[in-house]
């Protein structure tokens, strides 16, 4: 039997807290044989868990109570208040997972600790400082991140050691340059008659965008302009937005690195033809960003990473491409939030300066109402993946009712801030599941008075209802609608 | 778009309580994947190796144990299990293309023997302190001419279906969140494990993170 049994009970059962907010709640402690106690700790802190190596964010600690005996058969009730970190937020992934932890210990003398950990949820809240706004440059959260790790004292002595490895490996590259030195020669001159030969034909590839920072459901634009050397065919011009978890664990000969793709779509800019030398090729892009709570992270040996790879692809020849990496973050971080005053320098769509040319204009969709969700789903499945058509079949469809009957997958309470929620909806249900009769995932957001019932569905019944569309969600491939 | 018959709603029953999704891996009754990566401390609490024979033979000087295997076949595991049992230990972990100082301490255990240079291993093998090798390549010959008494262990052979079963029920068990039924691995999946992919427990654990991944609810695998 442990020398002591923990509790840690949160003032919200859902746990769910905005990034800035007041944590509370208590930690009962019952004792189960006599022990010298040392005090009782609590700590709070983030901390990864999934394919990846643990990593854990600085752990912030709070006394409960002071050094005392306890006694078999005490209970001790110590109520707990801090205010939760800002960033990085609640994630959940396939080979990622990152969660906050509240950890009491008690700390008992010559023996092992009994410990406990409950997890609470931060969604995004108060803007951290260090997003100040500019959308223009990658936030560097990794100062921020090491400054909460472990350092000070160890990270000095590491750092000398590094430099002196390096100094060593340099005197020992030196000794070796008679033979390096004419392989890294050959490298570079493949690098370089590469990129001429790129450069022969395409000619000075002039790729830009305004904004590097952007958040879900966004349309980011950007502009490639060249002016052919040459003329010469190409396969296509494509745009790709690749979404993906890095994880590695081990080290050394023992490091594994597994990557999945949360999102990976092509999008063509110019299909296969012929460009002409001398004349302007000139592309207004606008790239819409799928919904996703898959905000950027760098921490460690585990990483969201968002890319876009724009290519020409030139047949039996080397593309050109370049890949931008983008940061995403919830939008509430670049609009400002209620306990923020200081607003971002952008606010609403992201502007440009040239007329933009969504891929919306390459295509048409009949805009008639759809009668049934069983039209509404089959207008989705004819649409076009690329480009906007499916927002338009939504669009189409805003405001009308549909019965619908959902298989039910899983319930969950709503998140308050969840996107597309009204307030309405903010006290209710989140059912995920698929429209019966369809293979069509839906989201289906409940209004309160239904809890009850809710709470008491099991995987496989059926909830049928009255609802909205309110959005595509392209991520999951999924409806998101809110029930009337 | 075909209609298929709808299922027939079930009235809810009065004192059925659904647990919702909101914190990890809840609806497995777990707190994480049990197939994750590990902490250090988490990786000695789940070492399920039999160490006791190495542990006794330890206190002579002048023993020297190697560990010989492949990667994943669980070397690291056993030099952590008893570098836990020794408060006075000195382990080291030597990275590919590195050099590492040898630890001070009783027993000494490096993990990736092959990587010490030469000079380290004469040293080392001609010492009389209690040593404890993780390693790709037998080195008896070399211990014994040394002076050592050798006991050489295949950790391939270490690892049999039942030890395996009972290893990953155990990391399940670890990561419990609650009263009520966990997932498990079935013996017969242990088996088929085995045979696809070897005493290799590092893919077996891969495999089986994908596996639970799927899971929607804690069943027997």
């Amino acid at each position: 039997m442990s020398k002591c049994d923990i509790d840690i009970n949160f003032d919200r059962p859902d746990r769910t807290y905005l990034g800035g907010e007041t944590v509370s709640g208590e930690v009962f402690v019952r004792v189960n044989q006599d022990i010298n106690c040392n005090g009782i700790i609590l700590s709070h802190y983030w901390g990864t868990h999934g394919r990846g190596n643990v990593t854990t964010g600085t752990k912030h600690t709070i006394q409960l109570c002071e050094s005392q005996p306890l006694q078999a058969g005490e209970e001790l009730r110590l109520p707990f208040e801090f205010v939760s970190e800002l960033w990085p937020l609640t994630y959940r992934g396939n080979f990622i997972n990152l969660d906050h932890y509240v950890h009491v210990g008690v700390d008992v003398p010559w023996a092992i600790d009994p410990k406990h950990a409950e997890e609470f949820i931060v969604i995004a809240g108060q803007r951290p400082p260090q997003f100040t706004g500019c959308r223009s440059d990658l936030i560097d959260l990794k100062k921020q991140n090491a400054k909460d790790s472990k350092s000070g004292g160890i990270g000095l002595v590491l750092k000398l050691g590094l430099g002196v490895l390096m100094l060593s490996l340099l005197a020992a590259l030196g000794m070796l340059a008679i033979f390096l030195v004419p392989i890294a020669i050959c490298f570079g001159l493949i690098y370089w008659f590469r990129k001429k030969a790129i450069s022969g034909r395409v000619g000075n590839v002039d790729f830009t965008t305004p904004v590097i920072v952007v958040s879900p459901g966004e349309d980011w634009p950007c502009v490639l302009e060249f002016t052919p050397r040459k003329t010469f065919r190409i396969n296509e011009i494509s745009a790709q937005l690749l979404v993906q978890e890095i994880a590695t664990s081990g080290s050394g000969t023992n490091k594994t690195t597994c990557r999945t793709a949360l999102f990976d779509e092509k999008q063509i800019v110019l299909p296969a033809g012929q460009l002409t030398a001398g004349e302007l090729v000139s592309e207004h892009l606008q790239i819409p960003l799928p919904d996703s709570d898959a905000w950027s992270l760098d921490v460690s040996d585990n990483k969201i990473k968002w890319t876009i790879d724009v290519r020409i692809d030139i047949p039996r020849f080397p593309d050109w491409s370049q890949k931008t990496t983008l940061q995403m973050i919830p939008a509430s971080f670049l609009q400002g939030s209620a306990t923020n005053t200081a607003p971002s320098d952008s606010s609403g769509p992201i502007s440009f300066d040239k007329a933009s040319n969504t891929f919306a204009d390459h295509a048409t969709i009949e805009e008639t109402a759809p009668a049934t969700v069983f039209e509404l789903v089959s207008a989705i499945n004819n649409a076009d993946r690329y480009g906007n058509e499916r927002t338009q079949v939504i669009s189409a469809a805003g405001g009308q009712t549909f019965g619908i009957a959902v298989i039910v997958d899983r319930t969950s309470t709503t998140l308050e801030f969840a996107e597309s929620v009204r307030p309405e909806h903010q006290q209710g249900r989140t059912i995920l599941g698929k429209l019966a009769g369809t293979d069509q995932d839906v989201q289906l957001f409940t209004r309160q008075h239904n809890n009850a019932a809710i709470d008491a569905i099991a995987r496989d019944e059926v909830w049928e209802s009255q609802a909205t569309v309110a959005k595509w969600d392209s991520l999951y491939n999924r409806l998101v609608m809110l029930e009337v | 778009m075909p209609h298929s018959p709808l299922p027939s709603k079930r009235q809810p029953s009065s004192g059925e309580q659904v647990q919702h999704p909101r914190l990890p891996y809840a609806h497995l009754n777990l707190r994480r994947n049990p197939f994750g990566a590990l902490t250090i401390d988490d990786w000695v609490i789940l070492a399920d190796v039999d160490i006791e024979d190495a542990v006794a033979a330890l206190s002579q000087s002048r023993t020297a144990i190697q560990y010989v295997g492949e990667k994943g076949y669980g070397k690291t595991t056993h030099l952590l299990a008893i570098n836990s049992q020794f408060p006075n230990a000195g382990y080291v972990h030597i990275p590919e293309g590195q050099r590492s100082k040898v630890p001070a301490g009783s027993p000494i255990l490096i993990d990736e023997a092959q990587r010490l240079t030469v000079w380290q291993r004469w040293r080392l093998f001609h010492s009389s302190i209690p040593l404890v090798l993780g390693t790709h390549r037998d080195f008896r010959t070399e211990l014994v001419r040394a002076g050592r008494q050798v006991t050489t262990i295949e950790v391939a052979h270490q690892t049999d279906a039942v030890r395996l079963h009972r290893l990953l029920n155990a990391r399940i068990a670890t990561v419990r969140r609650g009263p009520g039924t966990l997932p498990s691995v079935s013996p017969a999946t242990t088996n088929a494990l085995l045979n696809r992919l070897g005493p290799n427990v590092r893919a077996i654990i891969h495999a089986l993170y994908s596996e639970f991944q799927t899971l929607s609810e804690p069943t027997e695998i």
